[in-house]
């Protein structure tokens, strides 16, 4: 016979006793690692709202689960009533005013419910004892009172995103001042505004007009002072060409000697006229006399108008050197128009054939 | 028209009459084992019992053992490898569970027993049909379904569960002494958390399933052992019926625990 059908009965039996032995080696294992047979003591809390609360979520203290929540409900208050156990093991260590504290974490790492103990070493609170949470007046009196000690938190994450919120808000600020910066900047442009640069192009844009204006009226005054001139000019010439026409008849004595000593002639006409011949010269000298007053005249208008005109011309020499300033700064700024235009190469025509290849 | 009709009201009546069947076919089972159990003359059937957990049980140790400890190997191995670089390195513990105690041990036992067990019952049901045995029995007043059908369920369903937990043992800690050779682990702490994983659900849903597999195997294999009538030729036919129904019924059953386990 087969061994194995010989011994059908011990295999079978070795087989079936394996096997149930495996499992119930196995469910005791779960029930010592999962504490079935172990005492826990049951304690009641009170929270603002559910949120990041569940049944089976763990309670730890100092990192070690010390005992879950069994059961959540809302009270008639609105508050949130938490029943849960600490583990036999981890009793001793509930002390008076203790706390609770639901830690959370913005992108769902670490976190949990974390037990704070009483700093006061006591006797373990009894069994159904209630825990205040910190979202109670109570947690939080006892926070005040220094009666519980709440250890900052070292989630990295928590602390990381605290150092980043002031950096943002700095960020923000800056933003902020930029933007209105720029809104500043363009209102000046615009010559709106009661900044200094606005000032500025405002005083300048009227000097300009200012300085067209001068420029307008002395155009004016030096035309007419042209139109002036040109009368005196000719009458000087026609002066000057009655001048040479007598310096022409002097120079000729027969025919002035003949003309004066003549009876007829002007000499005797002259003394012989009644007058009219002096009369006349009288009347070319008054001529002359009120010219040369109006040339006195104009002389001395040129020189009281010489200063002013100076003055404009050097006024208007200054606000265009003023507005030259503010545009070379308008375009040096870095926030407007994109900095300063970079300046393109002018190509020579001197240039050789393997400058180019060679130039970078 | 009217013969299509008929056609289809005939298939409909016998099927309805084939559930009946083998529901007053598993009811008369379950009424055998019971008394089967009360008896507790072990020498009445209980022979084979032995043998049919012997032949199902045992002799399937092997590939089972085989089978399991590749798969934790493989699901060790890759978890522990691929996981901690997550941050989830201890997903391994429940992945292994998962797969091993509560989804795949369960079904691939059942497989690897319909593939042997269940075919060996039909064919075997069907050659006692064709040589006349069952009509001996019958004639020395012996139940047939007491007799044959009941040690069988038993044996199977027995041996199902067994191989499932040894599924489990060589699935959860074989593989793990394997794995010491290519990447070692601390043996404390894998049990530790192994333990803190499993549930007791798991387990139950993994005994419930093993159980229901086994009920539904030997079911099927000895329904359609019983139904060869007296062709040798029929006996393939059964056989391979009986190994497709069980499939299809072992999956149904599966999904079927399964969504009560979640629901």
């Amino acid at each position: 016979m087969k061994f194995k059908i010989r011994f059908a009965s011990q295999i079978v039996g070795i087989f079936v006793i394996v096997g149930v032995l495996f499992l119930a080696t196995v469910l005791v294992l779960m029930g010592i690692n999962q504490r079935w047979f172990a005492k826990n003591y049951y304690f009641k809390s009170r929270f603002f709202s559910a949120n990041g609360l569940s049944v089976g979520m763990p309670i730890t203290f100092k990192g070690f689960t010390i005992g879950k929540i069994t059961k959540l409900s809302l009270t008639p208050e609105n508050a949130v009533e938490v029943d849960f156990y600490i583990q036999d093991t981890f009793y001793p260590k509930v002390y008076e005013n203790s706390v609770l504290q639901l830690q959370s974490n913005p992108l769902g790492l670490g976190g949990g419910l974390v037990f704070h103990q009483g700093k006061k070493p006591t006797e373990p609170l009894p069994e159904n004892s209630y825990i205040p949470s910190l979202d109670t007046l109570e947690g939080k009196s006892l926070v005040m009172e220094k009666l519980v000690e709440i250890p900052k938190t070292e989630d990295a994450v928590t602390r990381l995103l605290g150092e980043i919120d002031p950096i943002l808000e700095n960020l923000n600020k800056v933003l902020v001042s930029v933007h209105t910066l720029l809104g500043t900047v363009t209102t000046s442009l615009e010559g709106r505004g009661s900044s200094p640069l606005a000032g500025t192009l405002r005083q300048s844009e009227k000097i300009t007009e200012q300085i067209a204006l001068t420029t307008k009226s002395l155009n004016q005054s030096i035309d007419q002072l042209m139109a002036n001139a040109t009368g005196i000019t000719t009458d000087l010439a026609d002066i000057t060409h009655n001048l040479k026409e007598g310096t022409e008849v002097l120079r000729d004595p027969t025919g002035l000697v003949q003309k004066l000593l003549d009876p007829k002639g002007s000499l005797a006409t002259f003394f012989d006229d009644n007058n009219r011949l002096f009369d006349q010269i009288e009347g070319i000298l008054k001529q002359v006399h009120a010219n040369l007053a109006e040339l006195q005249q104009f002389t001395s208008f040129l020189n009281t108008t010489q200063p002013r005109v100076l003055g404009a011309l050097e006024e208007g020499r200054q606000a265009i050197r003023k507005g030259q300033d503010v545009l070379e700064g308008l375009r040096n700024n870095p926030f407007l128009r994109g900095g300063i235009a970079p300046k393109q190469p002018i190509p020579t025509t001197q240039q050789g054939y393997r400058m180019e290849e060679v130039s970078p | 028209m009217s013969r299509i009709l008929e056609h289809i009201g005939n298939r409909v009546l016998m099927g309805i009459f084939q559930a009946f069947y083998a529901a007053g076919y598993f009811w008369e089972i379950l009424v055998e084992t019971g008394r089967f159990i009360r008896r507790r003359q072990f020498g009445y059937g209980y022979r084979v019992l032995l043998m049919q957990i012997l032949f199902t049980g045992v002799e399937a140790l092997g590939v089972i053992a085989i089978i399991s400890l590749a798969l934790g190997v493989v699901i060790i191995v890759q978890g522990s490898s691929i996981l901690p670089q997550f941050g989830q390195g201890k997903l391994v513990y429940a992945i292994l569970i998962t797969i091993i105690t509560r989804e795949l041990g369960p079904i691939l036992t059942a497989f690897i027993i319909i593939a042997r067990s269940g075919t060996a019952i039909a064919t075997e049901l069907g050659n006692a049909i064709v040589s006349h045995e069952i009509e001996a029995y019958v004639s020395f007043g012996i139940n047939p379904i007491a007799y044959l059908i009941v040690p069988r369920f038993l044996g199977v369903t027995i041996s199902l569960v067994l191989l499932n937990l040894y599924f489990n043992l060589f699935g959860l800690l074989g593989s793990f002494l394997v794995t010491q050779f290519i990447y070692p682990l601390q043996m404390q702490e894998y049990l530790f958390n192994l333990l803190n994983t499993l549930k007791t659900q798991d387990v139950l849903s993994s005994l419930v399933k093993s159980i229901s597999f086994g009920v539904i195997i030997s079911t099927t294999a000895t329904y359609y052992g019983f139904k060869v009538e007296r062709s040798t030729t029929e006996i393939p036919q059964v056989a391979i019926k009986a190994v497709g129904r069980s499939f299809i019924f072992c999956i149904l059953a599966d999904a079927v625990i399964t969504l009560v386990y979640y629901v």
